[in-house]
């Protein structure tokens, strides 16, 4: 039972002894629709026992009105404390209670926020007074003050909105509280009304969050004087309310009135609703005669409103990521004919509709699906390409699902050769199954081809897709101009060919690896084409225009090049060689590779610095030469001076320097090289004078017999010679030889072997000489070694004439005919 | 708590041939007793006056004395059982309709939804005490308060606010005691299957 009393007032009548009482019915008692009452007790303030009793019963008419009562007090005002208490009764069920514990007043008032509030805490008799706090306030400082014994009072300023559940009062523990609510006034703001079906209005407006309190909650919405009974939507602070008007095509004012406890708010849109109208989204959205290409779509209306209202509506159809639009319009309209559709493709509808004049919003869509009907394929796109071998590669490019309308079973390729005087007319044909996408023909160069693909599917075949191959004219030579990508592909223009009935064609393929690249057709009338599939950076293409002349397409121009440069990799340049020519060095080295290139090559660049010339002491300097010669296969340094250095190569590209490659070397000072070449030379010469002596030596005998022969002794009988020994004279003139086997022989020995070295002599038939020994040289005795027949018998330098003279022949053979040493004895 | 809910759960996956009426009972008033305390929890930190506050006064709902014999049989105990939920089922229909009221409409916070959540949970558990009865055509599951008695004589939303709380803590009271009794119960008659 919350029924009860508000704004009570106690007012004392001192001169009439007597107090009056008047108070209000809470909102509470506003729902009983029925009579009730109320008790009123009057307490002594001291032990709160009853001294008296009354009761105002309301009538069901008089609720909600100001209620007195009057009480005459047996003793003086002035003598006694009382304490009164007023209590709703309604059938039986009693509001307040008696205040057996301690009270918080006041209970749920709703304050604005920055109010000072005074709350008072009554306690019972008997019970001590502890403390009052309030929820959220706590780190405030606050006073109680004591208005009597049993009344407290504390003053909070309530700085801060309550949440929505209120800010707690408490007295003495949380047993005993009251809440308040500190909120403000409504602050509802951005109020837009239209009409949805021609028959009611509504109203859209904002409200601001942080004023969601209780106070706020509570706030009474009226748009056009009528209350809104479900006005909010809360979790977006938006709110909305529907009135049933009617709605007149003339501009008026719609107001709409917020009020709580704390104040009152109005906010007016004015406008013609007839120009603001937001349609309900279509209902029953149905698709019907589902065809290859077209289809038909029909929905209702909620109202009947829109059978007289000019409608336009938008309806998307989306499909394998693409999204279509297309708009229709009409009074009342309901139904659309969707034509342009793809055979055997999902489509996904969304419909929106809105008013054609002075359109408002679109309304809330609705949405459906369905499946066009499958087709044959659409023709396939041809091209050739032939092989070195006199092969040609017939290719396809396979059909996306737009274009297969259905699943393909196969391909057919036929190609013929149409007759020419007596030749024959030859037809071939393949089937292909897919994924496959090409096929080989040999087709025989000297006469001219048809070549025929068609694509089958469920539905039947495809419209052929054909292409003239002409005769062969080989030594063709198109001159191959530059090309340079430019944002991903190469953009292309052509000049018109007036012949050009079918068209253009490009083609591209990388120039290095010579096999059916990609191609694109160009309709009649276009001259220019940017093409992007299959082109990859740092490779170069070789990009072909064709005019299609009667199906036969012909070579228009060709070109080369990059779709993008890329830096060509280090150490494409190979073959780095140098030569020292005076005082400048030559660097060579052999060309890139066309295929390695993954850039034109603009020129070359050449660096050379000195090694060690920081650790010397020596300005490190750095320099360069340049070629802007693509085809340089060297470059000079000049005035390079003798030291280490380091060279390095690189080709020049729009891209910047790539392929660098580096050799490191030494520059000699040039006499050091004919120091070197003397000394090698003077090195070859004495070595083939000292092989020179040793042969020399090693055959002296030989050499001395061939240059110096040994003169022949004359032939002496011995008589003469035993005169000669008669005489005692023994005249050995011993004159050293140059033979170096040629000895000082003992005289005595030299006369005691006579007779025996002249028998071998004598048994060879030869006339009588010494015996001469191998080297002409009577041998006897050797007592002294070679050496000293050398050493003797030469003054010339040993270096020099060691090498370069032989030894002149003994001069004792021939100038002494008596000279016994070397005369045998002859044997008598 | 956890280990709780995972045997509670367990016990409700089971098939349901496997799984006694006791069994059932058992985990339902397992998960009621849990939620119950989660909705106490989340109420005290919306009105955060009430942290550690023990409100005066008894039970709200009580067994009658005469109702309880010395050494009460199991289907008593199961009807006591039953009326005192279905009392809390009253007491929350009328906590439901008091806050509904003063909000002025449905809130969408934490609070509201496990508040639903614990009402469908009692009105489950008290169909499952309904079977134990021996006559459940008898029994009723809905709510048997008017929600016209006065909130402790007092007026105010501080008064509701205290009688959610006190309504709240008797909840609670009544599940853990439902799980208590009817784990007994559930023991008490797995022992008599064994034998």
């Amino acid at each position: 039972m919350r029924c009860g009393p508000q704004n009570l007032k106690v007012s004392p009548i001192y001169s009439e002894q007597k107090v009056a009482l008047m108070w209000e019915d809470n909102t509470f008692c506003l729902l009983i629709q029925d009579e009730f009452a109320y008790d009123v007790d009057v307490l002594s303030t001291d032990d709160m026992t009853a001294i008296d009793h009354g009761v105002v019963v309301v009538p069901r008419d008089r609720t909600g009105s100001i209620h007195y009562w009057r009480w005459a007090s047996p003793l003086p005002l002035e003598c006694a404390h009382n304490t009164f208490r007023v209590r709703g009764r309604y059938k039986d069920q009693l509001g307040i209670s008696a205040p057996s514990e301690p009270q918080v007043f006041p209970k749920d008032r709703v304050v604005e926020v920055g109010s000072n509030v005074t709350f008072c805490c009554i306690v019972p008799p008997g019970v001590t007074f502890q403390q009052m706090t309030v929820s959220s306030y706590s780190n405030r400082k606050t006073i109680t003050t004591q208005i009597n014994s049993q009344t407290y009072a504390m003053t909070v300023h309530l700085h801060k909105p309550s949440p929505a559940s209120g800010t707690d009062v408490t007295c003495n523990g949380a047993e005993y509280g009251a809440c308040v609510y500190a909120g403000y006034p409504p602050r509802d703001t951005d109020l837009q009304c239209e009409t949805r079906d021609l028959e009611s209005v509504e109203c859209h407006w904002r409200t601001e969050r942080k004023t969601n309190s209780l106070a706020n909650r509570r706030t009474l919405y009226k748009l056009l004087g009528r209350i809104c009974w479900s006005a909010s939507n809360r979790t977006a602070n938006k709110y909305r309310c529907v009135h049933n008007v009617s709605i007149q095509a003339q501009e008026r004012n719609w107001t709409l009135t917020a009020q709580n406890v704390l104040g009152t708010l109005e906010l007016t849109d004015r406008a013609d609703l007839t120009k603001r109208v937001h349609m309900f989204a279509p209902q029953e959205l149905t698709s019907s005669r589902i065809h290859a290409r077209n289809a038909s779509l029909a929905w209702q209306w909620s109202t009947s409103q829109y059978n007289k209202l000019n409608i336009r509506c938008q309806i998307s159809l989306r499909s394998n990521g693409n999204t279509d639009v297309k708009n229709y319009s009409g009074v009342g309209l309901n139904h659309a004919l969707l034509q342009g559709l793809t055979p055997n493709l999902n489509y996904a509808v969304q419909v929106n509709c809105g008013t054609e004049e002075h359109f408002w919003k679109w309304s809330d869509s609705k949405y459906a699906t369905f499946q066009t009907v499958g087709d044959i394929p659409d023709a396939l796109d041809v091209w050739l390409w032939r092989m070195e071998d006199n092969q040609t590669i017939i290719l396809w490019k396979t059909p996306q699902p737009s274009q297969s309308h259905g699943r393909i079973l196969d391909y057919e390729v036929t190609w013929s050769s149409p007759s020419a005087g007596q030749q024959e007319t030859t037809n071939s044909t393949v089937v292909v199954f897919p994924p496959g996408n090409s096929a080989a023909a040999e087709l025989d160069p000297s006469r001219e081809h048809v070549v025929m693909v068609t694509a089958r599917n469920s539905h039947g075949r495809s419209l052929p897709a054909s292409m003239v191959v002409l005769r062969h004219a080989p030594g063709e030579v198109t001159n191959v101009s530059r090309i340079v990508g430019r944002g991903g592909g190469f953009d292309l223009s052509w000049p018109a060919h007036p012949d050009s009935s079918c068209g253009y064609m490009v083609a591209w393929t990388p120039t290095f690896t010579r096999g059916p690249g990609d191609w694109k057709k160009v309709p009649p009338g276009v001259t220019h084409a940017f093409i992007t599939e299959n082109l990859t950076p740092g490779v170069r293409y070789s990009v072909c225009v064709y005019i299609c002349i009667g199906g036969a397409p012909q070579l228009l121009e060709r070109r080369e090049g990059y779709v993008e440069e890329t830096m060509i990799p280090a150490k494409q340049i190979t073959g780095l060689r140098w030569e020292h020519v005076g005082s400048d060095v030559r660097v060579s080295w052999t060309a890139i590779p066309p295929e390695n290139q993954t850039a034109f090559v603009q020129g070359y660049i050449m660096y050379y610095r000195r090694l060690g010339a920081k650790d010397a002491g020596l300005n490190p300097v750095h320099l360069n030469v340049t070629t802007d010669d693509p085809e340089a296969s060297s470059l000079t340094a000049r005035g390079v001076h003798v030291g280490s250095y380091s060279f390095a190569v690189a080709a020049l590209t729009s891209v910047g320097e790539g392929g660098g490659n580096a050799i490191t070397l030494t520059v000699n000072p040039p006499s050091y090289k004919s120091i070197m070449a003397i000394a090698v030379s003077f090195s070859n010469v004495l070595i083939l004078l000292l092989l020179t002596t040793i042969v020399a030596y090693k055959n002296w005998t030989c050499i001395k017999q061939k240059v110096y022969p040994p003169v022949p002794k004359p032939v002496l009988h011995c008589d003469w010679l035993t005169l000669m020994e008669d005489h005692g004279h023994s005249i050995l003139n011993t004159r050293e030889s140059h033979s170096s086997q040629k000895e000082n022989v003992d005289v005595p020995q030299v006369f005691c072997n006579r007779v025996a070295a002249s028998t071998e002599a004598d048994r060879e038939g030869a006339p009588f000489l010494p015996n001469l020994g191998a080297n002409g040289y009577y041998q006897q005795q050797q007592q002294q070694p070679q050496r000293k027949a050398i050493e003797t018998t030469t003054k010339a330098d040993v270096s020099q004439s060691a090498l370069l003279s032989f030894p002149p022949p003994p001069p004792s053979v021939f100038e002494n005919l008596l000279y016994t040493a070397g005369m045998p004895e002859q044997n008598t | 708590m956890a280990e709780q809910d995972g045997a509670a759960d367990a016990v409700l996956d089971e098939p349901a041939p496997r799984r006694s009426g006791t069994g059932r009972a058992v985990a339902l008033a397992r998960l009621l007793h849990q939620e119950c305390g989660h909705l106490l929890q989340l109420y005290r930190e919306r009105e955060s006056f009430l942290d550690d506050h023990t409100p005066e006064g008894g039970r709200i709902v009580s067994l009658s004395p005469d109702t309880l014999g010395d050494d009460p049989g199991v289907e008593e105990r199961v009807g006591l059982l039953h009326a005192a939920l279905r009392q809390c089922l009253g007491l929350l229909h009328c906590l439901t309709l008091r806050e509904v009221e003063e909000e002025m409409g449905e809130l969408e916070g934490e609070y509201e939804a496990m508040r639903k959540n614990v009402r469908s949970r009692l009105e489950h558990l008290l169909l499952s005490t309904r079977v134990l009865l021996p006559q459940p055509g008898e029994a009723e599951v809905t709510p048997d308060n008017p929600c016209t008695e006065e909130v402790d004589g007092e007026m105010g939303s501080f008064a509701l606010k205290m009688w959610t709380y006190r309504v709240l803590l008797e909840l609670l009271h009544w599940a853990d005691h439902a799980s208590l009794t009817l784990h007994v119960i559930h023991t008490q008659s797995q022992e008599t299957e064994e034998v």
